[in-house]
């Protein structure tokens, strides 16, 4: 820009040749604050409806190399939302009744909480029974119950049993 | 297509297909109803859906073949179909934009209501539609890229707990349904049976907000401010190359674009009936 | 804000512009701008040949009973824009 101050014709002209405006008139006639909104994207494929729960993964034994008398066995429930969705918080509430040699669930504790779900709308729960004595080992029902934390995310809830036997 | 208890449906959206299949007469009903407007004829389906009853209160799913392991119950079925398949439908469609809207008609005249959940479009959409109004849809409108009409997902109106829109004076067999989620599906004909409208040319854009006590507070928007907030309701944008803006500002150049703050069902539908009205 | 910087419009935008007015959308960061006429007018101006100084004096000159006002918004409509992504001093 030259030194020489610019005449407001000749600014006006220049800005409209800078903005590609067609004519001086296209401009803005006065000077008011710049106002800049931001905003996003919705969700893709998003719709208005209320998640819901299913549970559709049998629940898995996971074995670590553990003793199953001494150290108790542990199962995997998985919960699933549709649509799948990041982030949205399920509670687990957990129970187990022996029918047999009896136990218990020692971890999580306590036996309710919570759990997000990941990118594919899904959530797990590692539950671990432990025999009551590692002589006698454990049978029994390990039920879940999974629920929406936030009624706005969804309103039903499941349930999943798992029949325990652990012979020592 | 029914045949004695069992029905085959195609369910048609933005230039896609889903397919459900059932042999229960409750599933085939319920489809049937709160479908109908959405239903056609055969054809290359994006996903297919098969419900079948387990026992005397419990369906299974599968969707392609693959099943589901839960046990729903009549109302979750039919909320996992809409649910799924109105995803998998908004998603898909790379030759029509799909906004999450409800729109309605009123003298060939398109209105389209434009907000997220919770802004108050499906509850003022049925009252529009009960005051005689033409009914598109309550939840996702399309619009072809090249063309000037809008359409809608027709089907039935869902209205949520905590609607402030009464249905729950209306008695009919069969056209209201509860899911398990403590919503209403109020099929359109009970509330105008001349209300399904299949498109419309939009000429009225406005972006609700249903605030407690508020008065009526109405401002006109630029086409570029209305074009901000749309695309904001613009549900498949990454399917389009450009994002679908070039077509989104298109439709905002032929309307006239509002914001409504209303707390009140009566007053806010006269201002849309009246503004609707105008030349 | 130094008035020796240039600056240029971040690449992925897609941008219209309806009665002097701009909206970018930038698909894939997932962000929407909408500007008034007069950021409009800074968007544009600043295509890596003008320092912020002299999109400043520009404006100044054409709007002079703003100028004061200019001094201040420009820069802070600018700033606005980089921290958006939507303007890169490269």
């Amino acid at each position: 820009m030259s030194a020489q101050k610019l005449s407001r014709r000749e600014a006006l002209k220049l800005l409209a040749a800078a903005t590609g405006a067609a004519a001086l008139s296209t401009l803005p006639p006065a000077w008011s604050k710049p106002d800049l909104q931001v905003g996003a994207l919705p969700a893709h494929a998003q719709t208005s409806l209320l998640h819901i729960l299913n549970t559709p993964f049998l629940p898995a034994e996971i074995d670590l190399g553990q003793s199953y008398c001494w150290d108790g066995i542990i199962i995997r429930f998985t919960a699933a939302i549709t649509p799948p969705t990041a982030g949205i918080v399920l509670q687990y509430s957990l129970s187990y009744n022996p029918t047999g040699a009896p136990g218990a669930i020692t971890s999580p504790n306590p036996t309710t909480g919570t759990v997000a779900t990941n990118a594919s709308g899904q959530a797990s729960i590692d539950v671990t029974v432990l025999p009551a004595s590692p002589f006698f080992g454990t049978e029994g029902t390990l039920t879940v119950v999974w629920s929406f934390v936030n009624p706005a995310d969804g309103t039903n809830s499941v349930s999943q049993n798992h029949d325990i036997v652990v012979a020592c | 297509m029914s045949v004695g208890t069992s029905c085959d449906h195609f369910i048609h959206f933005a230039g896609n297909t889903i397919g459900v299949t059932s042999a229960d007469p409750q599933v085939c009903r319920a489809i049937e109803t709160h479908f109908r407007h959405c239903l056609g004829e055969h054809a290359p389906s994006i996903a297919t859906y098969k419900i079948t009853a387990v026992d005397q209160t419990g369906f299974s799913i599968s969707v392609n073949g693959s099943d589901l392991l839960s046990k729903f119950s009549l109302g979750q079925a039919m909320h996992f179909l809409m649910q799924d398949g109105l995803t998998r439908l908004n998603g898909a469609s790379a030759t029509h934009l799909v906004f999450h809207a409800a729109a309605l008609a009123h003298h060939k005249q398109g209105i389209i209501l434009c907000g997220k959940s919770g802004s108050g479009k499906s509850t003022l959409a049925a009252w529009l539609t009960a005051a005689g109004m033409q009914y598109l849809t309550d939840e996702v409108i399309s619009l072809a890229v090249n063309e000037e009409n809008i359409s809608g997902f027709c089907r039935s109106i869902v209205l949520k707990p905590g609607s402030a829109f009464v249905w729950r004076n209306l008695t009919a067999e069969n056209s209201i349904f509860h899911p398990d989620d403590n919503s209403a599906w109020v099929s359109p004909t009970l509330l105008n049976p001349t209300a399904p409208c299949a498109n419309v040319t939009p000429r009225i854009l406005l972006f609700p907000q249903y605030t407690p006590g508020a008065p009526l507070r109405t401002q006109r928007l630029t086409p570029a401010e209305a074009l901000f907030r749309l695309l904001q309701c613009l549900v498949n944008s990454r399917n389009f190359p450009d994002g679908g803006m070039s077509a989104a500002a298109r439709l905002t150049r032929q309307v006239h674009a509002y914001t409504l703050e209303y707390s009140d069902l009566e007053t806010v539908a006269q201002w849309i009936t009246q503004t609707a009205s105008k030349p | 804000m130094d008035p020796n910087l240039y600056l240029w419009h971040e690449e992925g935008f897609q941008l219209e512009t309806l009665n002097g007015e701009i909206v970018l959308l930038h698909p894939v960061r997932n962000i929407i701008i909408h500007g008034s006429q007069t950021a409009s007018l800074v968007w544009q101006l600043c295509d890596g040949s003008r320092t912020v100084g002299a999109i400043v004096e520009l404006l100044s000159a054409a709007y002079p009973e703003s100028a004061d006002d200019i001094q201040n918004d420009v820069p802070a409509a600018i700033q606005m824009l980089i921290n958006q992504g939507a303007l890169t001093t490269k």
